[in-house]
């Protein structure tokens, strides 16, 4: 950091507008003070082993430091004074003091009625850690509301305070702050920004990237404003257009996938076919190779089988052979054979080399024969044979019976599709029609609440099943004594002898307790759905996929679609938006009802009117024509138009009220500061040494821009 | 007094700085600082509760002192005797010890000058860190939709969230306990049971 040239007399004070968020400092002679976060880290830097010390903005350029960063303020009060020590450090430091004290007298801003603590620490760092001849402290929305109205002395008004963790309501009169009456707000911009990240991780809980406090705040600051009339807003947001209209959109950054080109695409897919078709010649010459060694196998068995018939081949021969040809023996041989005959034919077919109804009728000679004439063998033979008889029977009516049912559901669809080409839209409609019956019906059986017959009933089965029940449990695992006491009580204990389950129909109670399990008649209503839904899709061409039952009753409302609006699976873009619309209000209405943010507190109009009912009607008429807003929120749109209006409603008809933001809501503080610094009046009210050295570091003196205590 | 090792701290001018040893302030002298001056540790740490309620005990025994002084003396008397019970106190505070202080505190004496109570402003009616603050809200809770942030009319009894329309109705069926957990514990400070 470069410090300053410093050549300002001694004369000039240091004012210092210490707030919660901003530190700003300078000069009282300066045009603009040095603006910087109020946020500072210490930590020793590893590349040369420094000690390093950064303040404000600064602590970003290192993770390190950022991690290990600290503020003055918790919330609304200062604390950390080894953070407030490295503040005044800094400001010093930039400001370029060389000399062994600071010379120079220093106003620093504090908030509305600070604890003593908070003041007494500043105060006796200020006197002596720096040796400062001269402090005062001031309320910083006083002197913002002093430099905005120099040339009124004897000022009424309403002062309303937006700071970073709090806000406030002062009203003014004669200049001076009437402490006394001061209403305060724990609810600041802090809050909202936490509120509206809050809003916004629930909105998007699978957001890619995590939303940092300062983007929230940013969108506080960029997209939300208040209207005159919240509950008008919230109306005209609610209809999927209004939502639209008003949605703000937060790109984050995003990687978007590679794009491929047409003819990359074209390759891809030249060399997927490649792959494709390599296979499939691979799979054809594995079966080729396949049938060939079967076909050779089968040769040698069957040319075996010709020997052995003829009698060619015996013996040891024999023996030799069926080992050379890996057989067991002659039995294994021929079931080998017929095996490799099937397999053969099998192949072929599969090839396509033999025709289906080439299937040859196989011959049942004996089971005309009678029993009586048919030797031991023969009968299990012909019994063998019945039964493939009747399976091959069989087989042969089902087929007629497809065939049949074929020809029937042809004829319907003809019949059907004659009735479409006749009149499409008659047909159209009464299909509709029944769809709407039955999508009704579904409906009307969603709709069944506690209250109707069938919810009734349902509750007497169960308490009916519940006082049947013998004593919980439990009781039973109780001492002795119950256990006995109980075994009176209740003489027929069920628990040995409950039958229940023995007789199938009793689980029928079940499906009387479960109805959300889907009973017989719903699946049948699902699938008669279906059936007609699939018809209308196929020719009706007004009937689309979002009229199914299906898309109906799973879709998302408009209203949430435009409040959240959905992006296809692999939309990266867009799946890297925030979509701002109700929270652009909803965030900062908090200040108004603090209620919706879980604050129990009485809102910003509330209290602006509890602070205006404690004084007499001129009074409050009086200041009604002032009302200053200040600080960083004060800057959102529509906010004087709001509290105007509170202000309204406790005045008397036709009362002047002016609502006016500070010229500069951030930086007037510190220009009333200087302003007032380099007034005589300064002088009057300034702690001096010797006034500290007499009274120590909690006592102040009271004047018209500071705390009372 | 210059913090330890800020000698240590002076960037060589042959070696590359870095951008954090460029914008720190460590190393510059501070001269002004008073080197005498001791930070006092257990008076530099505390916690915020402490420290509230600290100001709260403070605050209460000051409106107790000043409701006794009030009582049958009139109003010449009071202001001398404020004053020398304050100066009596503020012999206490000298020492700068205000742990040790804390059994007697300075009794604030507010003077209203001529203006104000011309205004006719409550003398006794100091202001603390406490008396300022906000009261509750007296007026009735509107009813917003947890989701959405429009209106909501409607409470799903089951999760306790309002809702706006039957759109919203079907969204928050299909919502787990921990987003529920979450939408409702935005409106209200405690953690919520869902029944």
């Amino acid at each position: 950091m470069e410090p300053e040239e410093y050549n300002t007399p001694e004369s000039v004070p240091i004012i210092i507008d210490n707030g919660c968020t901003t530190y700003r400092f300078g000069f009282a002679n300066a045009s603009t003070p040095f603006s910087i976060a109020n946020i500072y880290s210490r930590y020793r830097e590893r590349k040369h082993n420094l000690q390093i010390a950064l303040f404000g903005d600064n602590v970003e350029v290192e993770s390190g430091a950022k991690t290990q960063s600290k503020t003055a303020w918790e919330g609304d009060i200062l604390i950390n004074f080894d953070a407030m020590e490295n503040a005044l450090d800094y400001a010093f430091c930039k400001l370029g003091l060389d000399t062994d004290s600071v010379a120079h007298p220093v106003v620093v801003s504090e908030r509305l009625c600070t604890p003593a603590y908070s003041r007494s620490v500043l105060n006796e760092m200020l006197f002596e850690g720096y040796n400062v001849p001269k402090a005062t402290f001031a309320i910083d929305s006083l002197m913002s509301f002093y430099h905005n109205t120099p040339d009124q002395p004897q000022r009424d008004g309403i002062v309303l305070s937006f700071n970073s963790a709090s806000t406030s309501v002062i009203p003014v009169l004669n200049g001076k702050g009437v402490l006394a009456n001061a209403k305060r707000m724990p609810w600041g911009a802090s809050q909202a920004s936490e509120y509206l990240l809050k809003l916004v991780q629930m909105k998007y809980p699978y957001f890619h990237t995590r939303v940092t406090p300062q983007q929230s705040a940013w969108m506080l600051r960029t997209f939300c404003q208040l209207s005159p009339n919240y509950l008008e807003t919230l109306r005209e947001l609610s209809t999927p257009v209004g939502m639209k209209l008003h949605d703000r959109i937060v790109q984050f950054p995003y990687v978007a996938p590679e794009e491929k080109t047409q003819e990359e695409l074209a390759r891809q897919m030249e060399r997927k076919k490649e792959a494709g078709r390599r296979l499939q010649e691979m799979a054809i010459a594995k079966r080729k190779e396949k049938m060939e060694t079967l076909a050779s196998e089968l040769a040698e068995a069957l040319a075996l089988k010709e020997r052995l018939k003829a009698g060619e081949i015996a013996g040891d021969e024999l023996d030799a052979e069926l080992e050379r040809l890996n057989y067991d023996d002659v039995g294994h041989l021929n079931n080998a054979l017929k095996n490799m005959q099937q397999a053969m034919k099998r192949a072929r077919k599969k090839e396509g080399e033999m025709d289906d109804d080439d299937e040859e009728e196989p011959t049942y000679p004996l089971i005309d024969i009678p029993d009586d004439q048919l030797s031991e063998n023969s009968l299990r033979e012909k019994r063998k044979q019945k039964l493939m008889k009747a399976n091959s029977d069989a087989r042969k009516i089902q087929k007629e019976q497809r065939i049949e049912d074929k020809r029937i559901k042809a004829e319907e669809a003809a019949r059907e599709q004659d009735e479409r080409d006749k009149d499409l839209s008659a047909w159209s409609n009464k299909m509709r029609s029944q769809h709407d019956m039955q999508v009704r019906k579904r409906q009307k059986a969603a709709l069944l609440d506690r209250k109707s017959a069938a919810s009734q009933s349902r509750m007497k089965n169960v308490a009916s099943l519940a006082s049947d029940m013998p004593g919980p449990r439990k009781r039973r695992k109780g001492n002795e004594g119950e256990h006995i006491v109980m075994r009176r009580c209740v003489p027929t204990l069920k628990y040995s002898d409950d039958t229940f389950g023995a007789d199938d129909d009793d689980w029928q109670i079940y499906r009387k307790i479960n109805t959300a399990a889907p009973d017989e008649s719903e699946e049948e209503d699902m699938t008669r759905l279906a059936v007609i839904e699939k018809q209308l899709l196929e020719y009706d061409p007004t009937f689309t996929l979002e009229q199914t039952y299906a898309s109906v009753s799973s879709a998302r409302s408009k209203l949430l679609e435009a409040f959240r609006p959905a992006y296809p699976e692999d939309d990266v873009r867009g799946h890297a938006r925030i979509h701002l619309n109700v929270e652009r209000w909803r965030t900062v209405e908090t200040w108004f009802s603090p209620g919706i943010a879980g604050l129990d507190s009485a809102g910003l109009g509330e209290i602006v009117q509890f602070v205006l009912s404690r004084f007499k009607p001129e009074q409050r008429l009086r200041m009604a024509k002032n009302v200053f807003l200040t600080g960083a929120p004060a800057q959102f749109p529509g906010l004087p138009v709001r509290v105007h209006g509170a202000i309204q409603e406790v005045l008397e008809t036709g009362a002047e009220i002016r609502t006016r933001v500070a010229n500069d809501a951030t930086l007037d503080a510190w220009n009333g500061m200087a302003r007032f610094s380099l007034t005589p009046e300064f002088d009057q009210h300034a702690i001096t040494r010797s006034f500290y050295d007499e009274h120590g570091p909690e006592r102040i003196i009271k004047w018209w821009g500071g705390n009372w205590v | 007094m210059p913090p330890k090792g800020w000698r240590k701290g002076q960037p060589e001018a042959d070696s590359g700085v870095t951008l954090p040893e460029q914008l720190s302030f460590m190393h510059i002298p501070k001269p002004f600082k008073n080197p005498a001056y001791t930070k006092n540790a257990t008076r530099r740490t505390q916690t915020l509760k402490t420290l509230l309620s600290r100001e709260k005990e403070r605050d209460k025994a000051a409106r107790a002192e000043r409701s006794k002084l009030k009582g049958g003396v009139d109003a010449g008397d009071v202001k001398m005797e404020i004053e020398n019970v304050a100066d009596n106190t503020m012999d206490a505070e000298d020492r700068m010890d205000v742990d040790a202080a804390g059994e007697k505190r300075p009794v604030v004496l507010l003077q209203l000058d001529e203006d104000e109570l011309a205004e006719g402003l409550d003398p006794d009616d100091v202001p603390s860190y406490f008396s300022i603050e906000a009261p509750p809200s007296f007026l009735p809770p509107k009813r917003y939709c947890d989701i959405t942030g429009l209106e909501g009319p409607y409470r799903d009894p089951k999760t306790g969230l309002r809702y706006h329309d039957l759109g919203v109705y079907n969204y928050i069926q299909n919502l787990n306990p921990a987003t529920i957990q979450a939408h409702l514990s935005t409106r209200s400070s405690g953690a919520v049971v869902i029944k």
